[in-house]
């Protein structure tokens, strides 16, 4: 037990020093128009991201402070039940797409774009960040249920998009002809390696 | 477009109580077999294509704000609906619940998360009604 206690503190420590270090050196802050470029870039080779907008809804706790205080216990478990089902569904929706975000940029991008070191260090450093952040908030949810992790949803949400902004906004601008190839390349196999 | 739907909110939606009548009203001027949705009098006043267009993106609109709106809000708002709907509440709660309706009003294209937590909002605001309508014999 002690053992499994030391481990579970060094490992809960090592995330949050990343976690710590991943915030100060995630890279450019995030332009709001850019980023919407990006997903509108995204968008074209059915790449989006769930809403952020929609993750705030599901999570948020005014729901669940009217529900205490205003219906049974048995409405209360429905409730509880069916809003943990939609905080896992929102968060594996999001966990698949960013998943393709970055088998489209190995894919796609790479052989097409030069590559930038920092970017690829930057975003490899979110993505597992982000990784690591979704096990855990998974774990919080099933838990304590989907009211009390808003913050590090919004967290994860936030490195999702930094996530998206890195890879895509090499598609913002870009010259017509290779983005065309990058297109066929990715609608053509967009799966296989 | 913006005229047409702006005659759409000033004339006919306007005198509906609430988003959840709205977005009942029109998902009934969409055709189940293609999807397509009809409003003769905006067609007379418009286009055919331009009338289609307004009332889309009227769905999508009402949709996106019971969303969004808050679980107290749609209990109030379904309670409202219920009220003028002229039929009976037990048998409206009933019916609802059973053949849940509800799940038939969403736009086409929504994501289907968004169209998930509108269906649970609207179950449970459903079953705060059914407790509220059970005890009113007692009380």
């Amino acid at each position: 037990m002690g053992e499994f206690l030391f481990f579970l503190l060094i490992g809960l420590g090592s995330l949050s020093l990343v976690l710590l270090w991943a915030g100060r050196s995630a890279g450019p802050s995030i332009d709001g128009r850019r980023l919407s470029e990006v997903r509108e870039a995204f968008t074209v080779i059915e790449l989006e991201l769930p809403s952020g907008a929609l993750g705030e809804r599901i999570f948020a706790s005014h729901d669940w402070d009217f529900i205490s205080a205003n219906a049974s216990r048995e409405i209360q478990r429905t409730f509880l039940q069916e809003r943990k089902s939609l905080a896992m569904s929102w968060l594996r929706q999001t966990r698949t797409n960013v998943g393709r975000v970055m088998e489209f940029h190995r894919k796609a991008v790479r052989g097409c774009v030069r590559l930038n070191p920092s970017l690829e260090l930057r975003l490899a450093l979110n993505y597992i960040v982000f990784l690591l952040t979704y096990e855990v908030l998974c774990a919080l949810i099933l838990l304590r249920g989907p009211f009390w992790v808003r913050e590090l949803v919004r967290y994860t949400s936030g490195i999702a998009d930094q996530m998206s902004y890195l890879s895509g906004h090499i598609l913002v601008g870009m010259d017509p002809t290779v983005l065309g190839r990058i297109k066929s390349r990715w609608y053509n196999n967009p799966v296989a390696s | 477009m913006e005229a047409a739907m702006q005659d759409l909110e000033s004339r006919t939606l306007a005198e509906m109580s609430g988003s959840i009548a709205q977005l009942i009203y029109i998902a009934s001027t969409r055709d189940y077999n293609t999807g397509q949705y009809n409003h003769d009098g905006l067609t007379f006043c418009f286009t055919e294509e331009v009338a289609r267009t307004a009332l889309a993106a009227h769905h999508k609109k009402i949709f996106r704000e019971l969303v969004f709106a808050p679980l107290e809000d749609i209990v109030q708002q379904l309670d409202r609906y219920m009220e003028t709907s002229g039929a009976l509440r037990a048998d409206f709660l009933e019916l609802w619940k059973k053949i849940e309706p509800y799940r038939v009003t969403v736009p086409a294209d929504s994501d289907p998360i968004a169209m998930e937590l509108f269906a649970s909002n609207v179950k449970v605001a459903l079953a705060i009604l059914q407790t509220r309508q059970e005890m009113v014999p007692h009380s």
